[in-house]
């Protein structure tokens, strides 16, 4: 009879609890390691955005500093300070849901402070498109000067409809009844915005009328527009107000007529620096005007802007036309104001954004007048802001409000004070504003701004290791040019 | 009849499963790899930070150039004015030449009253009262200022040592934080550091010792600490040898722990400033000195002494991240 021997044998016990117990040890390792390898990547990446937000952010600082005219070139400088409360943040372990809603959030109080100050704009180009289906701008012709602005941009929802305050967190329903994403609820979305709102010479200064042609319609000519906004006059059917041209960021080339002998209310021809001397003379609407145009704090409305960009590039074009297309004219694939309306976005995720200055304010011996900024006893710089706002001695002056009715008076805004119920109620914590006829050798213009600002990555996975809060920290400081 | 395996199937060859040892070799083989490959994550992670940090100090170089134009120095009546705008008694050229600190005889007939601010010196302590360690770190959302990332010391020259007609240039050493500094001043029985070879005002030594009879050099002993970076300066060896080459010499090891032949002040990348106001990349150090990048020279003078960011500890590297030179309007 033959007999088969099966000489192969299997694995023993042993050798198989041995080979699981590797294996096993191996995957753990390995899923340890490349868990945080993946977290160590997205990490590098994160932070790699904000380091090149954060490059982006100060060169452009740096060169509008740069350019920034001093009180003897008839210059204006602003600082207005605002504090929102209980804003919230993505929290480090929270997570983002399609819908946008944020699911775990931190809050805490946001710095949104606005910059602005008048630049020599020899060397800019307004970029506010000059048609209602062109994509460029053109040249400014003779706009010498311009108005520098930053701040938080308010960005309109997907369909640029029921516009949300920063801060409000307000929810909005779209036409089915469900909530729409508020792109300003989160403080890790907000956008800092900066736009160059150029000064253009009229033509009975002198000088030939080269400008850019901001209207679709010809029939409004530059005349017509001095001390106006220029810019589209109609928005999908809306003929907008100029400060809605101002407001929405449609243009940025302001007509002006430097004429001082015809001044206050009623005046066509002003010269921004003269409206601020002749504020208290001005009606309200006047009044608005100039804020208008040197910032924005009424209402919570700043520069609106759409982050929804379909001319990014030809196949996102292409792909916003197709999904516009029941919308939008054959002739008419998408607007330029989409285009004006990007222009003052200029960089995403910047949560707080403080400004603060160094003054020779106090004039109590020893400190001062002395020529150099404010310190306290230990000897520190001392920067002010509406949280340390500096008194002066009665009667001096060191700041024009924005807001009053007296031209040498306080020096500031509180929420206690009723005389400015009208500017607290546009939002508006402290504004400081120094002259451009406060050109004296012992001028009160600040020697120094210093900038703050947080920057977030999308997910708000950064935490600054100063604070332990989401975000990351950037200081710049800039030197003011004085007389 | 018994068959065997060979037989029953000649045409597959018998194999047998690997031994535990080739499991165990081969799995270490792969470890050896993963971990290889594993490291490349820490030193990116690593070269990242270095980046940041980087960037960080290109935008703190602008910053510090903003604080110095600024707020500039007033000079007046050949000295630098107090803190409270007023003409110091002790002005600032008169300071150190009637401290006699800088002795140039061996320079012959250059030698001048007005000479000694032509090399690069601290500023005097009044002076510092423009610029406290609050004002001189950043960021400034740390509130304390000892925990601070970046901090910057500043050194001042008059170039052409006219106090009639003066021609300032300020150099900044722009200093990593994170440690904490030894603030020691002797090291092998004798004086390494004393007042005229530190940058630091006495306000950043007196502000973390607890005893205030520190506050005023020298002696500090040993076991005193400070999360401030100090830069100072050594005397240089001969430094009629050093005109014309690529070596500076002088005592680069002042730890009697430190190998005997190894530096631990200045070390190969380091970068270090003259007397003479030359910014210097070392390229090779020793015990005894250092090789810098580009060739000394004896403008306006003999380099006498080096000015460099002391490390926290002789492992530890040097602190020195940049030295900026700013030239225009530092002093008004």
């Amino acid at each position: 009879m033959m007999t088969r021997i099966n000489t192969h044998s299997g694995f023993t016990l042993l050798e198989v609890m041995v080979a699981f117990a590797i294996a096993t040890v191996m995957i753990f390792v390995l899923q340890v390691m490349f868990s945080e390898t993946s977290s160590a990547i997205s990490q590098g990446v994160a932070i790699s955005r904000v380091i090149g937000d954060s490059r982006a952010i100060s060169d452009q600082l740096r060169r509008d500093a740069d350019r920034m005219i001093s009180p003897s070139g008839n210059g204006v400088l602003l600082i207005i300070n605002k504090e929102i409360p209980n804003v919230p943040v993505i929290d480090p372990d929270g997570k983002e849901s399609s819908s946008a809603v944020v699911e775990t959030v931190t809050r805490r109080a946001v710095r949104s402070d606005q910059l602005v100050y008048i630049v020599d704009a020899s060397d800019l180009e307004p970029l506010a498109p000059s048609s209602k289906n062109g994509f460029h701008g053109r040249g400014a012709g003779y706009a010498s000067h311009a108005r520098i602005w930053y701040g938080h941009l308010q960005q309109l929802r997907k369909n640029n409809s029921s516009v949300v305050g920063i801060g409000l967190g307000e929810k909005a329903y779209d036409s089915d009844g469900f909530p729409t994403f508020n792109p300003n609820e989160v403080g890790t979305h907000w956008v800092l915005g900066r736009q160059a709102l150029f000064f253009q010479e009229k033509a009975s200064s002198g000088l030939s009328v080269v400008h850019a042609k901001f209207v679709v319609d010809d029939y409004y000519l530059v005349n017509d527009w001095v001390g106006q906004l220029r810019g589209f006059l109609d928005v999908e059917g809306y003929k907008p107000l100029w400060y809605d041209k101002l407001h929405f960021g449609l243009t940025d080339v302001f007509a002006k007529n430097f004429d001082s002998s015809n001044m206050g209310s009623g005046a066509t021809q002003w010269a921004i620096v003269d409206l601020l001397d002749e504020w208290y003379n001005l009606d309200e609407s006047y009044q608005q005007c100039v804020m208008g145009l040197l910032a924005y704090p009424f209402n919570h409305q700043r520069l609106q802007v759409s982050l929804d960009a379909p001319y990014r590039s030809e196949d996102l074009a292409d792909q916003y036309k197709d999904s516009h297309k029941d919308s939008l004219d054959e002739d008419d694939p998408f607007l330029s104001r989409h285009v004006a309306q990007m222009h003052p976005c200029f960089s995403e995720n910047v949560s707080d954004f403080i400004v603060e200055f160094a003054a020779d304010v106090i004039d109590d011996a020893p400190f001062g007048p002395d020529g150099e900024p404010d310190h306290d006893e230990d000897g520190n710089i001392k920067w002010y802001s509406h949280f340390d706002i500096p008194l002066g001695n009665p009667g001096d002056q060191r700041f024009l409000s924005v807001k009053t009715p007296e031209y040498y008076s306080p020096y500031y805004i509180t929420e206690n004070d009723q005389k400015y119920e009208d500017v607290i109620d546009h939002n508006v914590d402290a504004a400081f504003v120094w002259r451009h006829n406060d050109n004296s050798g012992n001028s009160h213009w600040p020697y120094l701004v210093r900038i703050r600002y947080r920057l977030h990555d999308k997910r708000g996975s950064i935490v600054s290791h100063l604070d332990s809060q989401p975000g990351r920290w950037f200081e710049q400081v800039i030197q003011i040019p004085r007389p | 009849m018994t068959y065997t395996r060979c037989q029953l199937y000649p045409m597959r060859r018998w194999t047998k499963g690997f031994s535990l040892v080739e499991v165990l070799i081969t799995i270490s083989i792969f470890a050896i790899g993963v971990v290889a490959v594993a490291s490349i994550v820490p030193t990116a992670t690593y070269l990242q930070k270095q980046t940041v940090q980087d960037v960080t100090i290109h935008g703190l170089s602008h910053n510090i150039k903003a604080f110095l134009k600024g707020r500039p120095f007033t000079y007046r009546n050949g000295g630098v004015l107090d803190l409270n705008g007023t003409d110091s008694e002790a002005t600032f050229h008169k300071d150190h030449v009637g401290a006699g600190i800088y002795d140039y005889s061996s320079v012959g007939d250059h030698v001048a009253d007005h000479v000694a601010l032509s090399v690069a010196v601290p500023l005097p302590g009044y002076v510092y009262g423009y610029l406290t360690v609050n004002d001189r770190s950043y960021p400034a959302v740390a509130e304390d200022p000892s925990n601070r990332d970046f901090y910057w010391i500043p050194l001042v020259q008059d170039v052409n040592g006219d106090p009639e007609n003066p021609d300032w240039r300020v150099y900044v050493f722009v200093l990593q934080g994170g440690g904490q500094y030894d603030l020691s001043t002797q090291y092998n029985g004798h004086e390494i550091i004393s007042e005229s070879n530190r940058a630091n005002p006495a306000s950043d030594i007196s502000n973390y010792t607890d005893d205030e009879d520190y506050s005023f050099f020298p002696p500090v002993p040993h076991d005193m600490f400070s999360p401030i970076p100090h830069v100072v300066s050594i005397e240089l060896d001969d430094p009629e040898d050093s005109v014309g080459g690529l070596r500076f010499d002088f005592d680069n090891r002042h730890d009697s722990d430190t190998p005997k032949d190894d530096p631990d002040q200045v070390r190969i990348g380091d970068q270090i400033l003259d007397s003479n106001g030359v910014i210097y990349q070392v390229t090779d150090a020793d015990s005894d000195g250092v090789i810098v990048d580009s060739i000394i020279r004896d403008v306006p003078h003999w380099p006498n002494r080096i000015w460099y960011g002391r490390p926290a500890s002789r492992v530890d590297p040097s602190p020195t991240r940049q030295i900026l030179m700013v030239t225009d309007g530092v002093l008004k």
